[in-house]
């Protein structure tokens, strides 16, 4: 009843003039991001940070969300016309989407895409209220001991699950975890790795960080490859049809489901929610052999899955300070820069922050309904003008963006380093996403770790005997342990091999 | 899929995760403050130096255990240059030319004028566009830069390096 009132109260503050305004002037600015390939929803994000420092906290919250549910929704666009992903989130729905469009039902498309997005975002908004306050309430009781394992749970599931090679995601995670110790150490306020520079004492901050990870590191990418030719598609209606939603009703709880499942792991994000959300609804459906051919159970299953991955992402953000996704990571060091302490105690502070949340990205979903029904001719438009002109344009904006936070140039080179060793790894089959998470869980694993080894006087027991830790312990030698060669040949022999789209 | 390349990775991992892992050994412990010495300011620098050398070693041995392969996918000639073309530009303008006293709103638009123009010349000379090419490029430079300066400064209130 209480969450209900609050609920109210959020939503009564949103229904203001000038919050429209942000909420749909930031969901087109999304859209328009996640509309060009190689902007990410996290440059966006990043970047709309910076924009939005002088704004009231909520409404600073409000543009950023819009922004993220946005360039999820906008990256569909390009995936459906011209088979390249907006964002990596959208990879899966390049399959069938862009199969419907050569077909001639581009229209039908990005209807089906808009529709699976707005479900998916609304089941995840719901399962945002409920199961945040709950997770925060559990937290309460962890320790030292357990934020230890849960950041390093969250950085080892990154490494594990995103790029082909683990054991390449765990070095980026721990080369995250490394740069976040430079500076000042929060501890004993002891210089580390300065090297006797003052702006390091600082630290490295992690937007200008992200900014040159997304932001510089996909610049170099897309101006190294060749130039693709868009394609010009006829496009039909737009309107979703209700036929497709109640045909597919099953597809579409079952994609939410798994969106917030993935969405709730830390470090994984979007895009393995498409992919995950695919994968079943292929398992599961009885036009299987579709699906990859133009499959609209497929793109619906895909679209529903990212989009519902967003508040999924959110709630371990809110309730543990753990990011599940880049784009959360951004969000939540936002929120502490207007002054929100993402985490536990947030329940027990300000209970009322979660359901603003809540009804922020219920009006970032509504905002992408409105647009996806009326501005998909005109916001094509975008994809017409040459990577050349853009991606210059896009790099003063990062310049910018690196540098109004704390308005240091050294902010620049931090972003324009990061972005040069980032591009470089990259090319190697290192994946980025496992630093990031490394930079923004670095904090919690480094006063954790030490603060329980001072409150065990040494002994690494609790580490491994408390319940909690024990679980997370479990759960961080599982994930190790799924990646010794003998071990996997031994699973795969005792469970049934499965499809894989 | 590993690679022998991944040999060469792995021996730079190993050589990052052992500069931590020394400087970290050889940070001051702080003993004068009396602190607890499980709370010193290397610990954590320390197990991730030394976690970077095992994971380097995992990695070297998978490199020795997989077949010859072509360390990634070297960049084509093409490509490279684009590449290496796109980052000068990039480190000339934000890494050398900003915080020199030059306005903004002009390094803005000198750099995306210069950016687009060298990378759309061959195309412009094909279609035998050029003077409009560098005509339409200079006032989007132009236009870009003014928008994005006024922009941060007068509605989002950022000064301008």
């Amino acid at each position: 009843m209480e969450g209900l009132n609050h609920l109210a109260t959020s939503l009564a503050a949103l229904a203001g003039p000038w919050q429209i305004a942000y909420a749909l002037g930031a969901t087109l600015a999304g859209i328009m991001i996640g509309l060009l390939p190689g902007l990410s929803a996290t440059l966006g994000v990043a970047l709309f940070t910076t924009l939005t420092i002088k704004m009231a906290p909520n409404d600073a919250i409000l543009v950023l969300i819009c922004v993220y549910v946005g360039a999820i929704y906008g990256g569909s666009r390009t995936a459906i016309l011209l088979n390249i992903p907006g964002t990596a989130a959208n990879a899966a729905a390049c399959l069938d989407g862009n199969m419907l469009a050569r077909q001639g039902q581009a229209g039908r498309a990005m209807g089906i895409a808009t529709t699976g997005s707005v479900a998916g975002s609304l089941f995840g908004v719901v399962c945002l209220a409920m199961f945040t306050p709950l997770l925060a309430e559990t937290a309460l009781q962890f320790g030292a001991f357990e934020f230890f394992w849960l950041g390093m749970v969250g950085v080892m599931m990154s490494g594990s699950l995103t790029g082909s090679e683990p054991v390449k995601g765990w070095l980026m995670g721990l080369l995250g975890i490394f740069v976040a110790t430079i500076g000042l150490d929060p501890v004993h306020a002891y210089e580390r790795f300065t090297f006797g520079h003052n702006a390091m004492s600082g630290g490295i901050a992690l937007i200008p960080a992200l900014v040159g990870a997304f932001g510089f590191a996909e610049i170099l990418t897309v101006m190294s490859a060749s130039r693709v030719a868009p394609m010009r598609s006829a496009l039909d209606s737009v309107l979703p049809k209700i036929s497709d939603l109640l045909r597919y009703w099953r597809t579409i709880l079952r994609s939410g489901f798994i969106g917030v499942a993935v969405g709730i792991l830390p470090g994984v994000g979007e895009d393995m929610a498409a992919w995950s959300s695919y994968a079943a609804a292929k398992r599961a459906s009885r036009e299987r052999e579709l699906f990859g051919k133009g499959s609209v159970e497929g793109l619906m299953a895909a679209e529903t899955g990212d989009n519902a991955a967003i508040p999924g992402a959110l709630i371990p953000a809110l309730a543990l300070g753990i990011p599940g996704s880049a784009p959360a990571a951004v969000l939540m060091s936002a929120m502490i820069i207007h002054g929100v302490q993402p985490g536990p105690m947030l329940m027990v502070n300000q209970p009322q922050y979660i359901y603003d949340v809540v009804g922020i990205t219920l009006f970032a979903t509504l905002s992408i309904l409105i647009f996806g029904l009326i501005l998909v001719r005109p916001v094509l438009w975008v994809l017409r003008v040459p990577r050349d002109v853009i991606m210059p344009i896009v790099f003063v904006l990062c310049v910018l963006g690196a540098y109004s936070i704390t308005q240091r140039l050294f902010d620049v080179w931090v972003m324009l380093v990061v972005g040069v060793v980032c591009f470089v790894l990259r090319r190697r089959g290192f994946p980025v996403a496992p630093f990031v998470l490394g930079m923004v869980l670095g904090d919690i694993i480094d006063k954790s770790l030490r603060r329980g080894l001072v409150l065990s006087d040494g002994s690494l027991a609790p580490f491994f005997t408390r319940p909690i830790s024990a679980v997370l312990a479990a759960l961080v030698l599982v994930l190790l342990l799924a990646q010794v060669p003998a071990l996997r040949r031994l699973v795969s022999r005792a469970v049934p091999r499965t499809e894989t789209p | 899929m590993a690679s022998r390349g991944d040999l060469l990775n792995a021996a730079a991992w190993a050589t990052l995760g052992s500069v931590i892992l020394v400087a970290s050994w050889r940070m001051n412990r702080l003993d004068d403050r009396g602190i607890n010495p499980w709370s010193a300011p290397g610990l954590t620098p320390g197990v991730v130096g030394a976690l970077m050398i095992l994971l380097a070693l995992v990695l070297a041995l998978q490199s020795r255990r997989t077949q010859v392969e072509p360390a990634g996918d070297p960049a084509p000639l093409g490509s490279l240059s684009r590449t290496l073309l796109a980052m000068l530009l990039c480190v000339g303008f934000a890494g050398l030319s900003l915080g020199h006293g030059l306005s903004f709103v002009v390094e803005g638009a000198v750099f995306i004028f210069v950016f687009t123009t060298l990378f759309s010349l061959r195309d412009w000379r094909v279609s035998g566009r050029v003077r409009r090419g560098l005509v339409q490029t200079a006032a989007i430079a132009a236009g870009a830069s003014v928008f994005i300066s006024w922009l941060f400064e007068s509605v989002f209130l950022v000064r301008l390096p």
